[in-house]
């Protein structure tokens, strides 16, 4: 008979109690990375075509970055229920485990929009300030593209194929329809203030854009994991 | 029509026949999310889903389902 993570013993409670202290760990190290590595980004971007002059720190900082990402990363799926080690496979559930994969699927996602968002602000500000290269609008244009692609992949299809035996669970379903029916009039209202501030503004609407952007795509994706948490209790 | 909601015996019957939430889940081939979200009312479930429930738990769908008065708005 299998266990499960919520059931009231003595070796269950101490692997929570694990899990809790790894993921304060994983949020601290993941929100650390992510601003020293959108910072960094921002740099590097600030620098177009004269990367060769970035000072070794901010290099530097980058790698800082990227390594606390990836610990931060490792902490989380360790701390998550439904992780892979033996003992956790054993105690979880075959399913919650693949509902909590594709909630922390998508919580890391988030984390990495918002590391990309300063990049993202950065290149937009150097091109309205009329100093831009080639570089700054590939930037901007990419980033405005991979952001809401990377939430809206894995709000359809978080976590890959594996998961695609659950999608037609109605539950989900209902978790989906449910998303999207919040993102869709936030993402409408978002867009027309932003079209309107650009009538009057259009230079702050440009500063706006990644930033309404990421509202857009954030608040299906928050609305969807809020519904998987509430499922718990 | 609107004013009415869906409750359900889920529980009692699933304790009476000795299952966890997991089990009857494994058993009907959903997640046990489904499974406590439908116990708990905060999710109604298809009619599909209500029939292989109860099928699950040896019974009728008119015994494990009722209608309640008012209907609740959290629903998912």
């Amino acid at each position: 008979m299998p266990l499960f993570i919520n059931e009231d013993t003595d070796a269950l409670i101490r692997l929570e109690q694990q899990r809790g202290r790894n993921a304060h760990v994983a949020r601290l190290i993941l929100g650390v990375g992510a601003v020293v590595l959108g910072a960094s980004a921002a740099r590097v971007c600030g620098g177009g075509d004269k990367v060769a002059t970035i000072p070794l720190t901010v290099w530097t900082m980058i790698a800082a970055g990227l390594v606390m990402l990836v610990m931060g990363g490792w902490l989380a799926w360790r701390s998550w229920p439904g992780s892979s080690s033996t003992l956790l496979l054993r105690l979880s559930g075959e399913r919650d485990k693949v509902h909590n994969k594709q909630a922390r699927y998508m919580l890391i996602t988030l984390i990495a929009a918002i590391g990309m968002l300063p990049a993202a602000f950065q290149a937009s500000s150097i091109i309205l300030a009329r100093h831009s290269v080639w570089s700054d609008w590939v930037m901007a244009i990419l980033l405005s593209a991979l952001i809401p692609g990377l939430i809206l992949g894995a709000l359809l299809n978080g976590g890959g194929t594996k998961l695609d035996y659950i999608y037609d669970e109605e539950l989900i379903q209902s978790f989906r329809a449910r998303a999207l029916g919040v993102g869709y009039p936030t993402a409408m209202l978002v867009l027309a203030a932003l079209f309107w501030l650009g009538l009057f503004r259009p230079n702050w609407a440009v500063l706006a854009a990644p930033s309404a952007l990421l509202i857009c795509v954030t608040v299906p994706a928050w609305t969807f994991a809020w519904l998987n948490l509430r499922s718990e209790r | 029509m609107n004013d009415r909601g869906l409750g359900n015996h889920l529980r009692a019957f699933r304790t009476e026949r000795g299952l966890t939430q997991a089990e009857l889940a494994q058993k009907v081939g959903v997640s046990r999310k489904t499974v406590n979200t439908v116990e708990n009312s905060v999710f109604i479930p298809s009619t599909l889903l209500a029939l292989v429930l109860a099928e699950a738990l040896e019974t009728n769908v008119e015994s494990l389902f009722f209608l309640t008065s008012p209907f609740r708005s959290d629903k998912i």
